[in-house]
């Protein structure tokens, strides 16, 4: 009885750990319902393509979804204007592009194991541009770059420019996703300087407005003198 | 050679992103053939779930293996050229390589600031009022106090962040003071105005801003300095365990007890 309650709960952990391995490909809520925080609208996606030998621009196109995200508009048309250039990217092409292209953009490259970089864009709500290494989309292997579009303690959620739309994100957990940044040799980000976008306004509360807070510092003085 | 998806009735096992293309033949409805810019290098099997790799310099096939989805050697390149990535740890700003000193500065706040907690100011207007305001709040007198404590991201009219403002069309201008973004990336937004009336009222609005949002205002650190009253110590709470320890040994004696008194009845 024991060696089969030993089998059980065994199973039930491998099936856990093998679960909490995989992707799900989900919307701006997490399997929690954890939001987003990069959430660009659909209308701003850019699906990745080939430049003029047909390599792929998974680097540029994810620069130019960070900037759309950030608000510069040099950057705007950065993915077209690549197609007349010959596709791939790694980190002192990208300097090379951005001074021909965009010279007015401040940005940071990164390439390393620290994750401290990336926690630090996503507390200023900046999106990434993050290499990745396998899906299960593929089944197997990628040399890709994608926008981290979301990470936490907890969760990491990325854009794939293969896969666009505000329904295929891919949510996984946080070690899982670093895994998965690092899987090549060691992980590489870029990062747009430029601030996030406004807060999502919400009005003041109540209690916070003029009028309600001298009704309630009235109410208080009339209860303590009754 | 190549026909529409429709015709053929095997399946792709995997979809790929740019650079590489699944192809069919009208006449070999069973398999799908699998190109990487443009050249073929091998071909699926549907029927039998079976991939050869396809050289087609020599256009030979080899025997069937692993495809490579699943190969453990083999990986879909989209664009990143894994080889150019410096193996060690390295930063750039802005294309500058950064030493370590840059990269303690970068983390200290010179480059890339952890402005999570100022206030913003989002400005919609159009091209020419913009710059009138992003000037004022760079060189204005008035503005010089107060301007460095919110991030202000300037917008053009019409751009995808500014719906969320709701901003009234016949205006074509809407400033907005907001409090820093929450966990849930909403902010409070403590003053709107829909027109441009200078730089001496706009620094009036923002300095009432962070009156009322002042990010580093935390009451818990205000200390009391009325002096101490002199009150005897309230006795220690009993500890949490010795707590729970009484209250289990009270439940096994109601246990106990009303098993003994269920026996003796029948």
């Amino acid at each position: 009885m024991i060696r089969y309650l030993f089998s059980f709960v065994f199973i039930l952990l491998f099936v856990s750990v093998i679960h909490a391995e995989r992707a799900q490909v989900m919307g701006s809520r997490g399997p929690d319902g954890t939001e987003v925080i990069c959430e660009l609208p659909e209308k701003e996606h850019i699906k990745n393509v080939g430049g003029r030998d047909g390599a792929g621009l998974c680097v540029f196109t994810s620069i130019e979804m960070s900037a759309r995200w950030a608000n510069e508009n040099e950057l705007r048309g950065f993915q077209q204007k690549m197609r007349k250039e010959p596709g791939g990217g790694w980190p002192e092409k990208v300097d090379r592009m951005m001074a021909k292209y965009a010279p007015g953009i401040k940005y940071v490259q990164y390439s390393g194991n620290d994750p401290g970089i990336l926690d630090l864009a996503m507390k200023t709500g900046r999106m990434v541009a993050v290499t990745y290494g396998y899906s299960e989309r593929y089944g197997g292997r990628v040399a890709h770059m994608v926008n981290l579009v979301h990470m936490d303690e907890k969760w990491a959620t990325i854009l794939d420019n293969n896969f666009v739309g505000s329904d295929k994100l891919e949510w996984m957990s946080r070690v899982e996703f670093l895994r998965r940044w690092k899987m090549t040799g060691g992980g590489w980000a870029v990062i747009l300087l430029a601030p996030s976008p406004p807060p999502i306004p919400i009005n003041v509360p109540a209690e916070l407005l003029p009028e309600r807070r001298n009704r309630l510092a009235l109410e208080g003085l009339l209860a303590s003198a009754s | 050679m190549q026909t529409p998806k429709a015709v053929s009735q095997a399946t792709p096992p995997v979809e790929l992103g740019v650079g590489y293309q699944w192809r069919y033949r009208a006449d070999d409805p069973d398999r799908v053939y699998l190109f990487k810019a443009g050249v073929q290098i091998g071909g699926w099997d549907d029927k039998k779930k079976v991939w050869r790799d396809y050289d087609s310099r020599s256009d030979h096939w080899f025997d069937p293996g692993k495809p490579p989805w699943q190969s453990t050697n083999s990986e879909f390149f989209f664009g990143v050229v894994h080889e150019k990535i410096p193996e060690e740890e390295s930063y750039s700003i802005g294309g500058v390589k950064a030493d370590r000193t840059g990269v303690r500065k970068l983390f200290a706040g010179d480059t890339l600031t952890d402005d999570s907690s100022k206030l913003r100011l989002t400005l919609i207007a159009d091209k020419e009022v913009s710059e009138r305001i992003s000037g004022d709040l760079k060189s204005h007198p008035a503005l010089a106090n107060v301007a460095p404590k919110f991030t202000v991201q300037s917008y053009q009219w019409g751009d995808w962040a500014t719906e969320v403002f709701r901003p009234d069309p016949a205006r074509r201008f809407h400033l907005s003071l907001q409090g820093p973004a929450n966990q849930s990336g909403r902010g409070i937004e403590y003053h709107a105005q829909t027109e441009y009336t200078g730089p001496e009222d706009l620094a009036v609005a923002m300095a009432a801003a962070i009156r009322k949002a002042d990010p580093s205002y935390e009451p818990n650190r205000t200390p009391d300095l009325r002096p101490k009253p002199n009150v005897p110590p309230a006795p220690e709470p009993a500890p949490v365990d010795s707590l729970w320890t009484g209250l289990l040994i009270i439940l096994f004696f109601i246990f106990a007890l009303g098993k003994g008194n269920g026996s003796s009845d029948e």
